[in-house]
């Protein structure tokens, strides 16, 4: 088998040292301990100075207050995962020293970053809401896709930490929408990476819609508008794309897309795609594995919440909260509706178990953005993080239960399909008020646990180390497609360490309009080295790989398996 | 989704303007000098016109509120009009507050816990809620409702089993609703009794037979129980239902009160309020001083007279709601529901030839509405008179809403024309839609009969 030893000594493996070694000699594992998540806010230390801007003058454009979201993957390829942040452009009205943009900030290691937008040519000035990364040329380099309101743009990689923008070439401007949660995934197993890019509404400066509450000017919400239909677009393997929407059966249904994951459901292969829509039944995509897309929303139950209503959908999340080996979903929502967790029973059904689970309690008071599922304490189970924040800046004027600041939620998940809303006593990062909206979730110090960053609306980001003292193990993977595509977008991976069983599922493009995981995260608690991993890839390839230690991130090469089933 | 539904494009900015200006005209207030007379204001300036001018009425109405407050400072009745008031401003603390002053007043009135309970349940305090609604029932152990709203409450908390429980009591003591069976079968469903709630589904859909979320439960749970044609066949059942939903939902935004209206609609509740505190307190100096400036703040507007009337028409107080609707009739001349109630109301009161005129007057400003030619009929039914024409206009009522009402008064009307076949085929069609309605079911007895003996 191919294992890519870690490209990284874990500091708090070095902290643990000499003590860890003594038992892992001993053959002895730590205990399972009571777990505590503890999220630090080190903004300030990072040195990142970008300011989110929403292009807002007082006409209350509907773009204005859902963007946007932001990327965590390793731009310049040292192995540590540096932070892409989107930004609003200069709308009519708006009035700035220089156009705002979106910024770039390398990783230098222990919580330092650098603004290398400049150097990048990452710095897109356009009103961006959505982002997804993905090695769509297979030249082992990540290139971005960035959704705007107007044209999207694509960005290659040159290989040496800048871009080039190539969105004529490959023909995927995607006219001029007002653009959502973007998704790099391969629809026929071909081996590329396709794209698939959400819309939003029927937006233009002309048909713009102003009203008022108590004589409050408001963001009107997108019944306002039409809605619009997605892009599927086909990777021609040269460099260029094909729009198949109408092929492949996206076309037909026009939505209000917002957040976007694409993630096999069904567990048969393929990779579907999950469209949650801002007051419109959502859209799951069920994929014939050919590229041809059957919407299947409503039958599964994932089209609305458990009153069978449309909810205001923001973000997804996507994970195996119960670890029962089926993908289940997160939906955030507007204020007065819960977010739903639909829990996937693998018949092609899933159930809204928000309540019975207590996975959004205390979130009624204002809307829900950015939002997955991570195993902040390495306990084993995923925990639930959710980003929170009103979009109407004036909300408290006429709506006195709600407020546009608010705190972030994290739910521990008690290993008993429950969570448990920890945020009060999470550390300081969970006291931080700002009105936020996209949330990504990676490992940013390499130190085995899962870091945060929160995009939050009209301000500073906030950083958000996990400090907290879990003594759980874990494991990190990375991917490397030789057959399917390179980075193994839609692999599916799955972890067997004694008694528990994991699975994960690469991803590209997720939560509220973001990108982030481009290492699966395990925790394990007490096990200290992992069984057996087995790694379906996209095609049906399935390696398996034994007997690894834990408290590493590796690599596994596909087809590299001794045994290939 | 309470971000503001997109309301049909119509003229509001000017007609708001103009509505407000007349308002403040007729009061002589100096809140006029805020209000543009000239070029039609832009969007913003115009929406800070009317929050200058809302204001101005909200603060208006809070003073006088405290005004009473200050002359009776103990008054139950006087801190409940003064919570009202700040409920409906959005102040919920404070709200809370004078409810609470009020319930330490008078421990025993029960309503004040259950507008407590009701306003912390809207801010996710369901513990708060629960406590306050315990203490309802302390006071009247059979208040309908009330365990649903706990069972609500809990069903928030993820706590299903005393969701459940406090469900079958409210069942026992109030009979099912369609809301406490459908609720029921939600708590089933999340404690995965699919039998149980399959059987709540269908009991809430029985009551309620257009009950759409009944139809999305009952097709998760046949799923579940792996029925799966019947699921189908529910869900497609829902989608029916959920599209004439979604109309609903969009002429619901189209019919929104604006935000002045909104606002007279309070103020019609909070005199409704004094009204009670000025009976009670024999009708005091400052009682009577704030209802008569608050007569006058709503006293050219639709909204605030039709909700004063539709209460009077409620509390049978007919001469005072005629009056508002006559009010309303020369504001607004071509208000059709006004002249239809004036007419309805003229009929209680014994004078059939005013209501002919009313309801004449709401068939010409409204003639696709079907109401005005119901009432019609039902007037020349009552009075015997106009008969062939009455059954002109039952044949036209059912012509633009057909309904097992509108069938009923059909065959009403071909009986009185002694047309017992055409009777009949009238009343066997109301029956199609409502087979167990116990009017339709005696005619249609009484018909056949007379058409037996002939």
């Amino acid at each position: 088998m191919t294992v890519i030893p870690p490209l990284f000594p874990s500091p708090r493996l070095v902290r643990r040292g000499a003590v860890l070694l003594l038992l892992l000699a001993c053959g002895i594992c730590l205990a399972r301990s009571e777990t505590t998540i503890e999220l630090t806010d080190v903004t300030r230390k990072t040195g990142i100075t970008f300011r989110h801007n929403d292009g807002s003058s007082g006409r209350y454009y509907i773009i204005e207050n859902v963007s946007a979201g932001l990327a965590l993957f390793d731009y310049d390829n040292d192995g540590d995962i540096d932070i892409y942040f989107l930004s609003g452009g200069a709308l009519p009205g708006t009035d700035f020293e220089a156009p705002p943009r979106n910024a770039l900030y390398r990783n230098e290691g222990h919580w330092k970053f650098t603004d290398v937008t400049d150097q990048s040519g990452l710095g897109d000035p356009g009103h961006a809401l959505g982002v997804a990364v993905g090695d769509y040329d297979n030249d082992g380099h990540q290139d971005v896709y960035v959704t705007n309101f107007g044209p999207n743009v694509l960005f290659r990689s040159n290989g040496d930490g800048t871009f080039t923008d190539v969105t004529t070439r490959a023909g995927v401007a995607d006219g001029h929408k007002v653009g959502a949660g973007a998704n790099f995934l391969d629809i026929d197993a071909d081996g590329d990476l396709d794209l698939f890019s959400s819309s939003y509404v029927d937006f233009t400066y002309d048909n713009h819609v102003f009203e008022t509450v108590k004589g409050h000017p408001i963001y009107v919400g997108p019944r306002a508008y039409e809605p619009t239909p997605d892009t599927l677009y086909r990777n021609n393997g040269d460099g260029t794309f094909t729009d198949i929407s109408a092929a492949a059966g996206i076309a037909a249904h026009p939505g209000t897309g917002m957040g976007t994951v694409c993630a096999d459901y069904d567990n048969d292969g393929d990779t579907d795609i999950f469209v949650a829509n801002d007051l419109r039944p959502n859209f799951l995509w069920q994929n014939d594995g050919t590229g041809r897309f059957e919407e299947m929303g409503l039958l599964a139950g994932l089209a609305c919440n458990m009153n069978g209503d449309d909810m205001g959908s923001m973000g997804i999340g996507c994970g195996d909260y119960n670890n029962d080996g089926l993908l289940d979903f997160y939906v955030t929502a507007y204020q007065q509706q819960f977010p739903s967790l639909y829990r996937n029973f693998g018949d092609g059904m899933f159930e809204d178990v928000t309540l019975i689970t207590g996975a959004g309690a205390g979130t009624n008071h204002t809307v829900t953005w950015g939002n997955d599922f991570a195993d902040f304490d390495n306990d084993g189970d995923r925990d639930l993080f959710l980003a929170l924040g009103h979009l109407a800046d004036n909300i408290e004027h006429w709506d006195k239960r709600s407020s546009y600041l608010a705190t972030n939620k994290l739910f521990m998940n008690t290993g008993a399909g429950k969570f448990t809303d920890i945020s009060d006593t999470a550390g300081d990062g969970m006291k931080v008020k700002l009105s936020s909206r996209a949330a990504g979730f990676d490992d940013l110090d390499d130190d085995g646990d899962v870091d945060v960053v929160v995009l939050n609306s009209r301000r500073e980001p906030t950083v958000l180390e996990n400090t907290g003292q879990s003594q759980g193990h874990w494991l990190q993977v990375k991917l490397r497609g030789t057959k399917s595509n390179r980075d193994g977008v839609g692999a599916r991976v799955k972890v067997i360490a004694g008694d528990l069983t994991l699975i994960d599922e690469m991803h590209s493009g997720r939560g509220y309009q973001s990108h982030y995981g481009m290492r699966l995260y395990f925790g394990l608690g007490a096990r200290c080295g992992v069984d057996h991993i087995e790694v379906r890839w996209i095609g049906g390839l399935v390696d398996t790989f034994s007997n690894i230690k834990a408290d590493q991130c590796i690599t596994l090469v596909e087809g590299t398996s001794k045994k290939n089933d | 989704m309470t971000r503001k539904p997109h309301r049909v494009a119509r003229d509001s900015v000017t007609s708001r303007s103009v509505l407000v200006c007349a308002l403040l005209a007729a009061l002589g207030l100096a809140l006029a000098t805020k209000i543009s007379y000239g070029q039609p204001p832009g969007p913003r300036e115009s929406a800070t016109d009317e929050r200058e001018t809302l204001t101005a009425l909200l603060d208006e109405e809070i003073r006088l509120a405290q005004l009473l407050l200050e002359a009776v400072p103990d008054d139950e009745e006087a801190l409940i009009v003064m919570g009202n008031v700040q409920a409906r401003h959005g102040h919920t603390d404070q709200a809370i507050g004078f409810w609470e002053k009020a319930a330490d007043v008078n421990p025993q009135r029960s309503e004040l816990y259950a507008k407590i309970a009701n306003l912390a349940s809207q801010t996710d305090q369901y513990e708060t809620a629960i406590a306050m609604w315990h203490k309802v029932l302390e006071i009247t152990p059979d208040q309908r409702g009330t365990r649903y709203d706990i069972a609500n409450a809990l069903m928030q908390l993820g706590d299903y089993e005393g969701c459940v429980q406090e469900l079958e009591q409210e069942i026992e003591l109030s009979g099912p609703t369609p809301d406490s069976c459908f609720l029921l079968g939600q708590a089933y469903q999340h404690r995965q009794e699919y039998g149980k709630a399959k059987q709540s589904f269908q009991q809430t859909i029985k009551l309620q037979p257009d009950h759409r979320q009944a139809y999305y439960g009952l097709y998760g749970v046949c799923v579940r129980l792996k029925q799966r044609d019947e699921a189908k066949q529910h869900l497609a059942k829902f989608k029916e239902l959920k599209a004439d939903h979604r109309e609903a939902i969009r002429e619901a935004d189209e019919s929104m009160l604006t935000d002045l209206e909104c606002f007279y609609a309070g103020l019609a509740n909070f005199c409704i309020d004094v009204q009670k505190l000025h009976q009670k307190t024999g009708g005091n100096a400052t009682t009577s001083k704030v209802l008569e400036t608050a007569f006058k703040l709503g006293r050219n507007n639709v909204v605030f007279l039709n909700r004063l009337a539709v209460h009077y028409s409620a509390t049978n107080r007919i001469a005072g709601a005629l009056a508002l609707y006559g009010q309303i009739a020369q504001i607004d001349p071509q208000n059709a529901s006004c002249h239809l109630n004036i007419g309805i109301l003229a009929l209680k009161t014994g004078r059939p030839d005013q209501a002919e005129i009313a309801f004449r007057k709401a068939i010409a400003l409204a003639p696709d509405d079907y109401t005005g030619y119901q009432e019609l009929v039902r007037l020349y039914l009552r009075v015997r008179r106009n008969l062939p024409q009455a059954r002109e206009l039952a044949q036209k009522a059912v012509d633009l809403n057909a309904s097992g009402d509108t069938y009923y008064d059909l065959g009403l009307a071909h009986l009185a024309n002694n047309d017992l076949d055409s009777a009949l085929a009238a009343l066997d069609r109301a029956l199609e839609f409502d087979p167990t309605n116990v009017s339709y079911q005696k005619i249609h007895q009484l018909v056949q009969k007379r058409k037996t003996s002939q």
